[in-house]
């Protein structure tokens, strides 16, 4: 890519965006400006002609730049991009999933205590649900990754945003059985001060349990898509940096 | 009447839009490829500034109405082409009717005043 390397590092340094995406956008510039360069020397322009109206035709704009940077931003993307900042050590690392494993184990061996979950809300079932669904779709994409090691980001990437999602509705559902259970337990109460003290104790005996639950799986679920997101990230910039080596020029 | 219209502050947009959708319909290209043919067709009507093509291929390349692949077998170097997907040919086909009420409606105003 000699003759267009000045304006492929230029243009990778305009892009605010993921090492990825930058390398892929970066490649594919790459390929149209040689692609461009062959057409005008085809047409009979010189080597010198045909380099500055393949320049010229491929420019990026700022608003292109900026276009570019709309398409390819989204929350998700941004939230881990901004994390494995934080963590870019394999300690650091680590020492999350370090955090994550004693906290998991610490709640999850209370859980898992004799009469825990005895008289919790109904909501536990759908809450326990989504959870659950979430954690065969975390399996299914580390079955697809490390097992049978699938390289197609395309494919890797699909569903991962809905490993948080379930995540966020395992907590809204508890929220929502919270409610329905607080709602229950102000019917019950008799008018005295001790059936509203016996009603409260029990309410908060039957949601305690779920809100716990729903939290960790959260927890679980979301560890679990950062991993697997930064993971698939990675090899995506790797797959783009080979290209890039073996590409163009 | 169609159910899509076109948005006069989108005209650009729409436009480019459509002339890639149109011309992806007749089968895959690369980017380069897409901008030249474009101009050819079009009798240098449509110049295309590749680096423009960019953000509208990326674009409809997210909203999955045409899929990117890269071609990393080609002999001398990766290259991304692209394809309509069933969805860009749905597109295609509203956006070509909208197109067309929208260039009757227009007409019918600008020859009608002209008179």
């Amino acid at each position: 890519m000699s003759r267009f390397a000045s304006t492929l590092s230029q243009t990778s340094r305009r892009l605010n965006l993921p090492p990825h995406i930058t390398s892929r956008v970066v490649l594919e510039l790459a390929a149209d400006l040689e692609d461009l360069f062959e057409h005008y020397t085809a047409q009979g322009l010189s080597e010198e002609e045909a380099t500055a109206r393949a320049l010229e035709s491929a420019e990026l704009s700022d608003e292109a730049v900026a276009r570019l940077v709309e398409v390819h931003t989204s929350p998700t993307g941004r939230l881990v991009e901004r994390l494995e900042e934080r963590t870019r050590t394999p300690w650091e690392r680590l020492m999350l999933l370090l955090i994550t494993v004693f906290v998991t184990i610490g709640i999850g061996s209370e859980m898992f205590t004799a009469g825990f979950f005895s008289g919790i809300s109904s909501f536990l079932w759908p809450v326990a649900a989504a959870a659950a669904a979430g954690l065969v779709l975390v399996l299914w994409k580390i079955y697809g990754l490390f097992i049978v090691k699938d390289r197609d980001p395309r494919r890797l990437r699909s569903g991962l945003p809905s490993v948080l999602g379930l995540a966020a509705l395992s907590v809204l559902l508890a929220l929502l059985g919270v409610l329905v259970e607080m709602h229950q337990a102000a019917l019950s109460v008799e008018g005295t001060a001790q059936s509203l003290a016996e009603q409260s104790i029990l309410c908060v005996a039957r949601i305690a349990p779920m809100i716990v639950f729903s939290l960790t799986s959260a927890i679980v679920l979301a560890v679990a898509w950062f991993a697997l997101s930064s993971r698939v990230g990675r090899l995506e910039q790797t797959r783009a940096a080979m290209l890039l080596e073996g590409g163009s020029g | 009447m169609s159910e899509r219209s076109i948005e006069p502050q989108n005209l650009g947009r729409s436009c480019h839009e459509l002339l890639i959708l149109a011309t992806l319909a007749v089968g895959r290209k690369h980017g380069y490829q897409l901008g030249l043919d474009i101009e050819a067709a079009s009798h240098g009507q449509f110049r295309f500034k590749h680096g423009t093509l960019y953000p509208i291929l990326h674009s409809l390349e997210k909203d999955g109405l045409i899929e990117g692949d890269w071609d990393e077998d080609a002999p001398r170097r990766k290259r991304k082409s692209y394809a309509l997907t069933r969805k860009g040919r749905r597109k295609l086909a509203d956006d070509t009717e909208a197109w067309r009420v929208f260039a009757r409606h227009f007409f019918a105003i600008v020859e009608g005043e002209a008179r």
